[in-house]
């Protein structure tokens, strides 16, 4: 329950609904009664009425995130925990193995410990577990977009317009075959970055066909392997690899192969730092994972401290396309801007 | 006498201090104390941005200045509380408006900014649209459905005023103003630095600074004018020009030009807060000695003067010697005549048959020994 479907089902917009939980005496007394009792009747609390119901603070925060491992996560928990400093509070992190039930015990035990609000990245956990969380009186964040999180506060790039402006730019270097390796697991951001890479090749008239899309482990050695697939079945010109891990596998395999990323350019995402000095160096995809957990953590904290208690953030931080060699780029300007 | 308004709020004289690093930190009491009319806080964004080592450049010949900042260096925590403190300290007794510079990646990410920065007691946000490094080949501020975004979610987002700040580099002028006008804009600062090289060491083949830059400072006031009364020409929205502002006399050609104030930033940074009480006692003179006793009078004074090339009348005007000039050391005006119209004939002469009137020689004479009469 969300305050979009409060305000559908009241007839009224989003931000008359925020009006009447915020400012109620700037609402007319009939549009009020009818928000409030459509909130009876949807049974909706909005997310930072949760605040009250907790008395005293623990000053932690729990960060939950599939893999504590891939350094994107990493970093976007340093981002949450160099706001929680600042706010006199500690971080828990949790790994849940891509794992819905893990993730959701883990958030449990999290909650029993008198956590004071939750940064959730890449979460599987359902409507019915985000009820839960909601009804124990816990604020929570999300990094990355989900299945659920319309109308919640979430922090999220736009896979699909940098994926998009990927093959764009893979069409200008007049690249025709282009493959697209995705690591398994992360399901949501796969379909996200499918997205652009379909509407990308449709507007520059290419083919699309099912075996240029694969899957494989996000690993270096995944990507290697995958690579050589690629190489031998369809003979792409050009690799996007959904990862930089995997991009620098692949680098790998088209070396070993005894070609040139001028026969296959390379082109991956997250933009971790080894990227700007593996050879040939990595055209990627900088994902702004520190600053998602700098923003999550701020929103997290105006909920926690009551600073900005309106309707739900929905903010997204723009992923930026880094041009370096790997796609056999001649133009400098490109790498500079 | 000198009070003008500013994206909808009125400020006590027309002198701003522009967005920069003397906005920020310890520099924003001097700058809150020296008299301007508003101050402009460098831009604030979600996270902070290392200072490289140089940054600024500087060429004394010309007065000209690039640097290769981007954002603030201080993260959003702490100016926020720079920010509180300044309320706390009731603004150290300066009634000087107080506007926040900010920025983000996505419309989004901006409005967040605004609305925490907004929390801070500030009297205004300006949006920090065409800054000309870092960002792209072309700035935000080019693209008028962006610029929409970015406006009205920060307009939709806070309750104080927003303005947003332009640049030379901001293509599709007219557009991206009315863009702002329609996202609900309550003023615009123009221009912001213009992309820039500002030299190159012939000798080792270096740039002055590591990457391309913002160039300021007196020569880029032409630019400056030529695209606020581009805008004042557009829309009426309160304009805060800047661009090369050394003195009050820069600052009135930018009011008559279309802008209700002007603004001050490589000044600040070349001569310290002074210069503020310096224009100011320039303004009151000659206010005073010209019978103003109100911006409104003079706004825009220039803008009816600007004509399409159509109503430029032809006029058949030639050069004139104003007295004798025996041109026995100098002959810079023939040199320079296009027309060959001038020559040495035991003194400096001109050939009114030949000459179409042009002007040079009237601007290039060290003496001033030509004017323009008609044929």
């Amino acid at each position: 329950m969300n305050i979009k479907e409060v305000a559908s089902k009241a007839g009224v917009s989003i931000t008359t609904v925020s009006r009447v939980l915020n400012t109620p005496e700037k609402v007319n007394n009939k549009t009020r009664e009818k928000v409030l009792s459509t909130m009876e009747e949807l049974n909706y609390t909005p997310n930072w009425f949760a605040r009250n119901l907790q008395t005293s603070r623990s000053n932690i925060i729990g960060v939950v995130m599939p893999d504590t491992l891939e350094i994107s996560n990493m970093e976007t928990a340093k981002g949450v925990e160099d706001i929680a400093h600042k706010h006199n509070s500690n971080i828990i992190l949790v790994n849940t193995a891509y794992d819905p039930q893990t993730e959701k015990t883990q958030v449990m035990s999290l909650i029993e410990r008198k956590i004071d609000g939750l940064i959730l990245i890449q979460s599987l956990l359902d409507s019915e577990d985000i009820k839960v969380i909601r009804s124990k009186g816990i604020p929570f964040v999300f990094v990355g977009k989900n299945d659920n999180s319309e109308g919640e506060n979430v922090v999220y790039t736009n896979y699909d317009e940098a994926v998009e402006e990927v093959i764009n730019y893979l069409a200008y270097m007049n690249r025709k075959k282009i493959a697209v390796i995705l690591p398994e697991n992360q399901e949501f951001i796969n379909r996200e970055k499918l997205k652009g890479y379909i509407k990308a090749m449709k507007n520059n008239s290419l083919d699309i066909n099912e075996s240029y899309i694969i899957k494989t482990e996000n690993s270096l050695e995944g990507g290697y392997v995958a690579t050589s697939r690629l190489l031998d079945d369809i003979k792409p010109d050009a690799i996007f690899a959904a990862t930089d891990t995997i991009a620098f596998g692949a680098i790998e395999s088209i070396k070993q192969n005894g070609l040139t990323v001028d026969d296959v350019g390379v082109v991956g995402f997250e933009g971790l730092e080894a990227g700007a000095v593996v050879e040939p160096k990595l055209t990627t995809v900088i994902k702004p994972s520190y600053r998602m957990g700098l923003t999550a953590g701020r929103v997290l904290f105006d909920m926690i401290e009551d600073e900005l208690c309106e309707d739900a953030n929905s903010i997204m931080l723009q992923a930026k396309m880094k041009i370096r060699k790997s796609c056999g780029n001649k133009e400098r300007i490109r790498e500079i801007w | 006498m000198l009070k003008t308004n500013i994206m909808g709020f009125e400020i006590k004289n027309p002198v701003v201090i522009g967005s920069g690093p003397w906005c920020r930190g310890e520099n924003l009491k001097p700058a809150l104390t020296c008299g301007a009319g508003a101050i402009v806080t460098e831009t604030i964004t979600g996270d902070s941005y290392p200072d490289v080592s140089p940054r600024y450049d500087y060429d004394s010949g010309s007065r000209g200045l690039q640097n290769i900042r981007l954002y603030s260096s201080i993260d959003l925590e702490t100016w926020i509380h720079d920010l509180k403190e300044i309320e706390k300290n009731d603004r150290y007794g300066s009634d000087t408006k107080l506007i926040a510079s900010v920025m983000g990646s996505s419309s989004s990410e901006l409005a967040y900014i605004a609305k925490k920065v907004e929390k801070t007691g500030v009297d205004g946000i300006e949006l920090g649209l065409a800054c000309p490094m870092g960002e792209g080949v072309s700035v935000i501020a080019s693209d008028a459905e962006k610029v929409y975004r970015y406006v009205s979610e920060t307009v939709d987002a806070v309750k104080i005023p927003v303005s947003v700040k332009l640049s030379a580099n901001s293509y599709n002028l007219p557009e991206v103003v009315k863009a702002c006008n329609k996202a609900g804009a309550a003023g615009i600062s123009a221009i912001d630095t213009v992309r820039g090289i500002l030299s190159i060491d012939i000798e080792t083949g270096r740039p002055g600074l590591a990457t391309y830059g913002g160039y300021s400072g007196a020569p880029i006031k032409p630019i400056g004018l030529a695209i606020v009364a581009g805008i004042a020409q557009t829309s009426s929205l309160p304009l805060i020009g800047l661009g090369g502002i050394e003195n009050g006399s820069n600052l009135l050609e930018y009011i008559m030009a279309g802008a209700s104030a002007g603004g001050v930033s490589s000044a600040v940074l070349l001569r310290g807060y002074d210069v503020v009480g310096e224009i100011l006692d320039y303004l009151e003179k000659w206010f005073e000695s010209h019978n103003i006793t109100d911006i409104s009078m003079i706004k825009g004074r220039a803008l009816d003067r600007l004509k399409s090339f159509e109503e430029i009348k032809v006029e058949k005007k030639v050069a004139s010697l104003k007295e004798v000039c025996a041109g026995r050391d100098c002959d810079i005006c023939s040199r320079g005549c296009l027309d060959t119209a001038i020559f040495n004939d035991n003194g400096i002469r001109v050939d009114s048959a030949k000459c179409s009137g042009c002007g040079v020689c009237i601007n290039i004479c060290p003496d001033k020994k030509f004017e323009l009469v008609w044929k």
